[in-house]
């Protein structure tokens, strides 16, 4: 199943569970594109959220960079993160047909 | 949507998110009702026709209910017994459990989730020291690998 994943709160439990349940679907062969919507940036930038850990690892899932909101915000926050991390974040393309998506997930 | 269901061979997935006191959440229980309801009604017609065949357990309602629920994040939060509702309020809680029972509905609900917001059941209160239960009736705690099999076969996913 192509599913799109966005994370929109910014509490730590919500941001894990939603970002726990793309890498788990990830596990198990779906599809998954993960989203970062600009209200879970603050816990992306704490190295001991577990946002954090998680979004480093994504190459490990075989699940593709994360996608930002195209605005000069996340260049800031991209530009503040370590390499590491930064390599597994993308600016939202242009066009994103939601058809593509089988189902959008928010959390 | 509540009132024209779309009749597909796809078995659909519901996945709970939403806080009890969310509307989703009411919307959720009112969608499993409303198409449970839809398929026992279609068994019923299918029970009319061939009567006189055998006294068989066609009944929707004796069978695996057609419909698959996972509940996840602050939906967990329907699975505690000790979640108190005034009168005049709908208690999910019960409002679920009585659905189950009259479709043999399983309902499972992420265990991390429950765990996190203070839900547990005997054996993971045993494994993690906690003192006590509460996990209602009906409810089970399981892995999030439960959801992502569920969605391996022919599934439609809708979260609330």
């Amino acid at each position: 199943m192509k599913l799109l994943i966005q994370l929109h709160t910014p509490t730590e439990v919500a941001s894990y569970e939603g970002c726990a349940l793309a890498l788990t679907l990830a596990t198990f062969g779906h599809d998954v594109q993960l989203y970062l919507d600009a209200p879970v940036f603050g816990l992306l930038m704490q190295p001991e959220s577990r946002l954090h850990g998680m979004i480093q690892s994504l190459e490990l899932y075989d699940m593709p960079a994360a996608w930002l909101p195209n605005d000069v915000f996340s260049g800031w926050v991209t530009g503040m993160l370590p390499t590491d991390l930064a390599s597994q974040l993308a600016l939202i393309p242009e066009v994103v047909n939601s058809q593509d998506f089988e189902q959008i997930l928010r959390f | 949507m509540i009132e024209k269901l779309p009749m597909t061979t796809t078995t659909p997935l519901l996945l709970i998110t939403a806080d009890p006191s969310h509307p989703l959440a009411k919307l959720a229980l009112r969608y499993a009702r409303a198409y449970l309801q839809s398929v026992a009604n279609k068994a019923s017609e299918n029970t009319q026709v061939s009567i006189d065949d055998t006294n068989s357990d066609n009944d929707a309602s004796t069978k695996n209910a057609p419909l698959n629920v996972f509940f996840y994040g602050d939906a967990a939060h329907i699975a505690n017994s000790l979640r108190w509702q005034s009168a005049d309020q709908m208690d999910l809680t019960k409002e679920w459990q009585a659905l189950a029972e009259q479709y043999h509905l399983s309902l499972p609900v992420c265990v991390s989730t429950a765990l996190s917001r203070g839900i547990s059941d005997a054996e993971n209160s045993h494994r993690h020291q906690l003192n006590g239960d509460n996990l209602a009736t009906g409810f089970t705690l399981v892995g999030l690998s439960e959801l992502a099999m569920m969605m391996q076969s022919d599934s439609r996913l809708m979260q609330f």
